[in-house]
């Protein structure tokens, strides 16, 4: 639990610092990594764990799948329109 | 209380890598950094005695998607970066180590509490249209990914 805490914290600190929009969404990732984490201990060491638990194990995967996924195609699209990663420069949602 | 000197070189492991992701220069060293933080959350898991859980973050998330987003931005970073052969000692030392830790994990971890995959047996079946709209999610999303990619395509073709 205190492993997962510490990755939270990192990752914000991270998000907070950092302007690059890949390192943001690479900080988030670093989040549900955390997540799982403490979901999985708290599961380990918690005699009352709902078997609901996987679901949520699942929905968190899925998630960090689809940010990948987001963050492949941002980077690779941005890159080849020579747009910077900066997001205090992004001022439009649509290109 | 003391801590296990196993949990606290996996802790040392996953918490370096979280920091590498943010202290690192380039990207390719930012999702390397992430990489190993996926190893550590598997390597905790079997710590913790979810074998499966641990198999399946190692399959999904280190084997798919990491080496997706690193042979992206690899591919990306081609024209700057260096020779990768000075690396291989380094990523052999590494795979070594991993495995050993790996290997004296599955052999005396602590006892597991709940075993997460046995208490969820029958949640598949109770809550599938979740699982249906997550597998929509992950559909419409590499759709949209594809289309993205499609409009790159056609930019610089």
């Amino acid at each position: 639990m205190a492993l997962g805490i510490s990755l939270v914290a990192i990752a914000l600190a991270g998000i907070a610092t950092h302007r690059n929009l890949i390192a943001i969404m690479l900080g988030m990732e670093l989040i549900f990594v955390a997540s799982t984490i403490v979901l999985v201990s708290f599961f380990d060491y918690n005699s009352f764990a709902s078997s609901s638990g996987i679901i949520l194990l699942f929905s968190i995967w899925t998630v960090a799948a689809v940010e990948i996924i987001t963050v492949i195609a941002l980077y690779v699209y941005m890159k080849s329109r020579g747009l910077g990663l900066d997001v205090s420069k992004l001022s439009k949602m649509k290109w | 209380m003391f801590l296990d000197p196993l949990f606290i070189a996996i802790a040392i492991l996953t918490i370096g890598a979280g920091l590498a992701v943010f202290l690192s220069r380039r990207i390719l060293h930012s999702v390397l950094g992430l990489t190993f933080a996926f190893i550590g959350s598997a390597l905790v898991f079997l710590y913790l005695g979810q074998t499966f859980v641990a198999l399946l973050q190692l399959f999904v998330f280190v084997g798919g998607l990491s080496t997706y987003l690193i042979v992206a931005v690899a591919g990306e970073e081609a024209s700057e970066s260096v020779s990768v052969y000075r690396f291989i000692p380094l990523l052999v030392i590494i795979a070594l180590g991993l495995s050993t830790l790996a290997v004296s994990l599955g052999m005396g971890g602590p006892p597991s509490g709940n075993n997460f995959m046995a208490a969820s047996s029958g949640a598949l079946a109770t809550y599938y249209p979740v699982l249906f709209m997550l597998g929509l999610l992950l559909f419409s999303t590499v759709m949209g990914s594809i289309l993205i990619m499609k409009r790159f395509v056609r930019l610089i073709v």
